[in-house]
């Protein structure tokens, strides 16, 4: 009976020891970790854009509901923090959670990506935070086929060999952070808003010169069936339209 | 004279992954770089120095049924204050390392050390025999990642941290192609065995 409590007395006495250290060291390191990964985020932006100092910070929820912290530098070019736990439709990690810095310039390309925080395999999926694999996605945009070649031969990434896995997570993890900034961030900021005025434009030209175009085939052919002409080449259309002016 | 015997004993006669065969996990898994292999060794030799030394200290007060707890409980404390406080003050060396620090806890030559040792010897022994043992598993991983990167990857890799990357080509990719499978997990178990054979050879020259 003497013994069991005393097992039980000094068990208790080394957990509670253990516990009470870890407090302190959690107290003492508490504050300088916090630092740490804003100091990180911080550099992280300035490695994808160096001219940009002081952006300002923003908090935007994303289609999941999780907070995204966004980072806006001028001339419309942002950068935010996007985890592999923030979208579902991301490729999973080998292991834990990748954690990247994006900079996407205001016409929706990649300017640059930083791993922040990784766990994949040291030797082997780990590599994808090195430069080499990093910068492989530096001008890619929705219209490049955000695919592991591994996977899809004409996809535009070309994976690390032996890590396939982390490779694909990333590249998911670009083609969802792009979604994020296309169908969430852009719209209202000013500069695509400008963006979609212009293509309102171009559609309203489109549709005059169609109607002349009928006009012109009605004159031509008054017996055609057809309600208007194939549309042609650009090029075509830009010729004709030059005709027209004269 | 014990002295030196306790501390040379794990460089060879008592190599923690050639001749006692712990911390099998490390010396397979993280040794894809030699650069690797010698980070995780020396975060295990920190650790141990801490273990042993406290262990050897409070081997006295605790009683035989539960120590295992008792030891397994100051191991982890120990290594969670040492990944908080490099996390906080010292960013550089916490990424180089981090991801070897938590695997530390489960590592067996820490456990087995404090019982095997530390738990019966003075705190004098018990950091040599901490020291000894660390920095023979430090080069032994050293050896065997360095190996596995020669035959498949082609390089050396001595030191890497961000952009500072020091690495030596042994020879070109485009023209001898190398082993990958030796970067892959068969490629441990190999050059384990290969290793082991060799000390065992060795061992069987000095005696005839």
């Amino acid at each position: 009976m003497k013994n069991i409590i005393h097992m039980i007395v000094t068990l208790s006495l080394v957990s509670a020891l253990a516990a009470g250290a870890l407090a302190l060291g959690n107290r003492a390191t508490r504050d300088g970790i916090k630092k740490q990964a804003k100091l990180k985020a911080a550099r992280a932006v300035k490695k994808i854009y160096p001219d940009c100092i002081k952006p300002s910070e923003k908090v935007v929820k994303n289609k999941s509901g999780n907070d995204i912290k966004v980072f806006e530098c001028s001339k419309g070019r942002r950068c935010f923090i996007f985890s592999s736990k923030d979208d579902n439709n991301v490729s999973r990690p080998y292991s834990g959670t990748i954690k990247m810095m994006i900079g996407v310039s205001s016409n929706g390309t990649v300017d640059g990506i930083q791993i922040i925080q990784q766990s994949e395999t040291p030797g082997l999926g780990a590599r994808i935070s090195e430069e080499s694999f990093v910068k492989k996605f530096k001008g890619v945009s929705l219209s490049s086929k955000l695919k592991v070649k591994k996977d899809d031969p004409s996809g535009a990434v070309d994976g690390i060999s032996g890590a396939t896995i982390s490779s694909r997570a990333v590249t998911s993890m670009v083609k969802c952070a792009l979604e994020f900034n296309r169908d969430i961030l852009s719209k209202g900021s000013p500069s695509p808003r400008k963006k979609i005025g212009l293509s309102k434009l171009s559609k309203l030209k489109n549709s005059a010169i169609k109607a002349k175009k009928l006009k012109d085939f009605r004159k031509k052919y008054p017996n055609k069936k057809r309600k208007y002409p194939l549309p042609k080449s650009k090029k075509e259309v830009r010729m004709h339209e030059g005709g027209g002016k004269k | 004279m014990r002295a030196v015997k306790e501390f040379t004993k794990g460089f060879w006669r008592e190599n923690a992954s050639l001749v006692l065969l712990l911390g099998m996990c490390p010396t397979l898994a993280v040794t894809t770089s030699a650069f690797n292999g010698l980070g995780m060794g020396l975060a295990t030799t920190a650790v141990l120095l801490g273990s042993n030394v406290i262990i050897s200290l409070i081997a006295g007060i605790i009683p035989k049924k539960v120590r295992i707890p008792s030891y397994i409980v100051v191991i982890a404390t120990l290594v969670t204050l040492v990944d908080m406080f490099m996390a906080a003050y010292a960013p550089d060396l916490h990424s180089a390392l981090g991801l070897f620090i938590p695997l530390i806890v489960v590592n067996c030559i820490i456990l087995g050390r404090a019982e095997a040792f530390a738990s019966r010897n003075s705190v004098f022994y018990s950091f040599l025999d901490a020291l000894g043992i660390g920095l023979g598993f430090a080069i032994t991983l050293f050896v065997v990642g360095a190996i596995r990167e020669i035959l498949g990857n082609g390089t050396l890799t001595v030191f890497q941290y961000k952009e500072t990357l020091i690495n030596f080509v042994i020879y070109h990719k485009e023209t001898i192609k190398p082993i990958t499978v030796f970067i892959l997990a068969p490629g441990a178990f190999l050059t384990l065995g290969f290793l082991l054979a060799l000390k065992n050879y060795i061992d069987n020259l000095i005696k005839n």
